[in-house]
């Protein structure tokens, strides 16, 4: 063997052995290893169960929930609607024929327009969207300056107007231009020329011959300059004026409260109970409701409860909101039904999972006592809402709440680090009642496909002399989980928790308290495998 | 014959030679581990290693025209691991309780591993550089991918069998320290026509790195794992994590890689003293490099959610696990040191007939050197030759140090012309026969000169 011969092969054979040795597609070695952390802590007060929203604290600190429900609510388009409208102007010329040169006022049309606003009589309008569209139709065999304005529409003190060229006509056709003009913003004053009109809108329109065009122009009383203006979409920001005698029926109506009202009261202390009706007109209208009936309905036992109190008997007067020339404050009528001036207790032990209700309501019952001065606002709202307050008195036996949750576990089915271990719950309990839980895990079709039994219970919160807790316990659940119940957990299985609370042991019932906490922490002692796709 | 072929060698000296030391990386799992990355820190630090002490290196050589050397070399080894564990992690096995527990039984406090691979292509040519007769240019490329780590017994216990052990107890990880580092350099520079003697210039392409360095790691696990508190003084440095393949570059720098050589007279036999520095320098990772440097108490009680019976959305990833208890990357450039190795060599020569007839076949060898990564101890290996008249030579080395502990190695070359030498070496005679050895290297060493 020669020596460039070996020098080859000395050379590919280092190539070959470093190739080797940078191979990299080996598997990852795998072992079992034994953990033992904290997973997840929560805190559980009764603002996180309910929501903030649904809470009131007493100056004693017991909670009460209230829920509110709107049985109606009034928009604006109710009280004010303002249709569509298309007003012309312009008509044929007076005169057989004439030559007029550049520059002639060829056309001129100063008159008013009247709004149809049936009975509503307004003197002011604030336009918060809105088109006004001018189309032009021409004869006249020369170009035209056009013009038109609405010298009582104002934004920031201008004035409204629409300048826009037309093309000459050819004989035998017309020309024609389209102008849309956004109005929002525009305030009309709708009282005409003289002020002491209503719906009324002095407009301009004006025709000249383009001074630019370099000959005289003949016209002849075939030939017109006509505008078509027309109105569209507005949406008022501030009326005022008269706004009518009229009576809207509301109704009859259903609200389903089943997601709320229907499962707390199931477990509340109903006795104590508090029922508002509240009333608030955000309108310059007076207002009359006649409240034709107010039903609890149970679709479970099919019993109807109608309340009798003196708000379904009568009429309910609504005094109108006052106007601050920048926003309005409502008015705001509250009635308080109780056992002594109502069937409420009825009403609400019949654990309605609807509400239903008919009603009439009378603007201006007494026609135009404000002469001329009703008002409203774009978001003005006259509206009917029922609370239900309801103090935190527990007596419950196996209360059950259930959640169930698909956990996110990393890795995937076929390989994961997670293999079996014990879950472990503390739970330091501010709570006046027991609860116990149990873990199930389901299927899709909520089908149960193992129990993981859970070893313990949390104890309650120990009560002073007072009925309040004192001290917190802290208790200790575990729930051991095999490699098998992991592994339906890594195939679609979810985690059912189920958790039941118990005030059996309490003399009476028990008060809750803005301050009482419920503190868990869950930790695993558990078999990983490293490298187990994690 | 002989006389023939003892010209011919001492020729090739003068002319140069090409040095091609191999190593047998299929034997060892330097690649492996070298993708490694802190998340898997004490994978790494099982891994096998094999102990390669040094390359066949040419002696000075008389100016030849053209000179083209090529070098391979690793070093692979440990002094905690056994060789059955790191062979298992090696091929990707379950490792079973009892072979873990084997290693875990045999830790001594003071646990290390590592490895370095190294590959190098020089070119030097002419007979002078600015008309000085003495050097001559040379330019070289070269690959290197290096690890090192040290770790305490109990993150060994730890990474292998959890932490459920340690419940009510403190796992004391402080003073582990792990680093690994890929990296090209590109160097010109100059040589000496007569001697080993250079001086080189690189330019560093930073491939990509890791680096760990716990001063102070106490690791609590409350009973029931009602909390873990770590007790932390460390720092974590990785480099761009979008570029870390063969071909792209992650940062830049600077490095120096130098050696003297001089002949001496020890005990009255002619030999020559060698000192060298290789790669000393540093790479300055890109802005999108990521550290995490604290000194803190962490307290972990697990992750918050707002509501116990609304678990969907909570997931443990890592990340999630890091922003919790304040770990989070800060991104951002910095500069980190080359691990450079540094290396003194006393040789006596061979003396043939009174004449010094191979002035690079030594009798004995005397090489300390040491690393700049973690777990590398400052290795001594002493080597002695024994010559036949037919040209081969068998070797016997004594070696302490490095990633391992003590080695006796053994090794053979064969001078089978005048431009080509073979060589085999077995550093560490116990590591490839026993599961139970610590460490395994086999070394090949070609010389062949152009």
């Amino acid at each position: 063997m020669n020596d460039k011969r070996l020098h080859w092969v000395a050379c590919m054979f280092s190539t070959a052995v470093l190739l080797i040795g940078c191979r990299k597609d080996r598997p990852a070695p795998r072992w079992d290893v034994e953990v033992t952390a904290p997973l997840v802590t929560t805190s559980l007060s009764v603002a996180d169960a309910l929501g903030d929203s649904l809470i009131s604290v007493g100056d004693d600190g017991v909670i009460s929930v209230l829920f509110t429900e709107q049985l109606f609510a009034l928009s604006l388009d109710t009280v004010l609607d303002i249709p569509d409208t298309v007003f012309s102007y312009g008509e044929p010329f007076p005169f057989l024929s004439l030559s007029v040169p550049p520059g002639y006022l060829l056309a001129s049309d100063n008159e008013v327009t009247r709004f149809d606003l049936e009975d509503v009589l307004l003197s002011r309008l604030d336009i918060r969207e809105g088109i006004a569209q001018v189309s032009v139709v021409s004869s006249v065999e020369a170009p035209l300056i056009m013009t038109f304005g609405l010298p009582g529409a104002t934004r920031n003190g201008v004035p409204f107007e629409v300048v826009s060229n037309v093309p000459a006509a050819t004989p035998g056709s017309t020309a024609s231009v389209n102008v849309p003009a956004d109005i929002a913003g525009y305030r009309f004053d709708l009282r005409g020329p003289s002020f002491d009109d209503v719906n009324t809108l002095a407009t301009e329109f004006g025709g000249l011959v383009d001074p630019t065009y370099p000959t005289n122009v003949t016209v002849t009383n075939q030939d017109s300059v006509v505008a078509l203006v027309s109105y569209s979409g507005m949406v008022p920001q501030y009326a005022r004026g008269y706004f009518g005698q009229r009576t809207v029926h509301l109704g009859p109506e259903v609200n389903d409260i089943s997601s709320d009202l229907a499962i707390t009261a199931n477990w509340l202390d109903i006795d104590r109970i508090a029922v508002r009706l509240k009333l608030t007109n955000g309108i310059g209208v007076d207002g009359q409701v006649q409240l034709n009936y107010l039903t609890s309905q149970n679709s479970n036992t099919g019993q109807n409860v109608d309340l009798n109190h003196a708000i379904t008997t009568g009429t309910v007067q609504l005094n109108r909101a006052i106007d601050l020339g920048y926003g309005h404050i409502p008015s705001i009528s509250v009635y308080t039904l109780d056992e002594t001036n109502s069937n409420v207790d009825l009403f609400v032990e019949n654990l309605p999972d609807v509400i239903g209700f008919e009603a009439d309501l009378t603007l201006n019952p007494l026609g135009n006592i404000s002469n001329g001065n009703d008002f409203l606002y774009y978001d003005s709202k006259l509206s009917a809402d029922l609370e239900v307050e309801i103090p935190l008195c527990l007596a419950v036996n196996g209360l059950q709440l259930q959640s169930i949750a698909v956990p996110d576990l990393p890795g995937t089915s076929e390989n994961h680090g997670l293999r079996e271990g014990e879950l472990m719950l503390f739970a330091m309990n501010g709570f006046p009642f027991d609860a116990s839980m149990q873990l199930e895990i389901i299927d899709a079709d909520w089908n149960v496909l193992s129990n993981v039994p859970v070893a313990g219970t949390i104890a309650s919160g120990l009560l002073g002399t007072d009925g309040f807790v004192e001290t917190p316990v802290e208790s200790k659940l575990t729930a051991p989980i095999s490699e098998a119940q992991v592994d339906m957990l890594y195939n679609g299985g979810r985690l059912r928790i189920t958790s039941l609370y118990n005030t059996a042991n309490q003399p009476q019932q028990v008060k809750i308290l803005d301050r009482y906490r419920l503190d868990l922490q869950v930790t695993v002692r558990g078999t990983y495998t490293v490298n187990g796709d994690e | 014959m002989s006389e023939k072929v003892r010209s011919g060698i001492r020729g090739s000296w003068q002319a140069g030679v090409l040095i091609v030391p191999l190593v047998f990386r299929s034997l060892i799992g330097g690649a492996q581990v070298s993708e490694a990355t802190i998340d898997t820190l004490p994978r790494i630090a099982s891994q096998e290693e094999v102990v390669v002490p040094h390359v066949y290196r040419s002696a000075p050589g008389h100016a030849e025209k053209n000179r083209l050397q090529v070098e391979a070399s690793g070093l692979y080894d440990s002094n905690a691991l056994r060789n059955d564990l790191v062979s298992g992690m090696r091929r990707g096995d379950v490792l079973s309780e009892d072979l873990r527990r084997t290693t875990q039984d045999e830790l001594k406090g003071n646990n290390r591993a590592g490895y370095a691979l190294d590959f190098r292509v020089s070119y030097a040519w002419g007979d002078s550089l600015f008309g000085d007769g003495s050097i001559r240019p040379t330019v070289s490329i070269g690959h290197h991918d290096a690890m090192g780590v040290r770790f305490a017994d109990d993150l060994y216990d730890l990474t292998f069998f959890g932490n459920t052990q340690f419940e009510n107890k403190t796992a004391s990880l402080g003073g582990t320290a792990f680093t690994q580092i890929t990296y090209q350099t590109f160097g010109f520079g100059f040589q000496g026509t007569t001697t080993n003697s250079f001086l080189r210039l690189e330019l560093v392409n930073g491939q990509r790195m890791n680096s760990a360095t716990l001063r102070k790691a106490d690791l609590f696990t409350a009973t029931d794992g009602r909390f873990l508190q770590l007790d932390l003084d460390g720092s974590y440095a990785r480099s761009d994590t979008a570029s870390s393949s063969f071909g792209t570059s992650s940062g830049l720098g600077l490095a120096l890689s130098a050696a003297v050589e001089k002949p001496i007279m020890l005990f009255g036999t002619k030999g020559s003293f060698r000192i060298s520095v290789t790669d000393l320098g540093f790479v300055a990772w890109n802005g999108n490099a990521q550290r995490i440097v604290n000194n803190s108490t962490i307290r972990y009680e697990g992750i918050e959610v707002d509501n116990i019976f609304d678990l969907d959305g909570v997931v443990l990833n890592q990340a999630e696990l890091q922003d919790t208890i304040g770990l989070s990357y800060s991104t951002g450039a910095f500069s980190q040191l080359l691990p450079t190795k540094l290396e003194a060599r006393i040789r006596t020569n061979r003396r043939t007939s009174g004449a010094y007839v191979y002035p690079n076949t030594y009798i004995w060898e005397l090489v300390i050197d040491q690393r700049n990564l973690p777990g590398y101890a400052p290795l001594i290996m002493l080597t002695r030759s024994f010559w036949s008249e037919r040209q081969l030579k068998a070797e016997v080395s004594l070696s302490h140090g490095g990633f391992g502990g003590t080695r006796v190695g053994i090794g053979a070359m064969w001078l089978a012309s005048p431009s080509f030498i073979v060589g085999l070496r077995i550093p560490n005679i116990i590591g490839p026969l026993s599961g139970s050895g610590h460490g395994a290297a086999v070394l090949l060493g070609i010389d062949v000169a152009l």
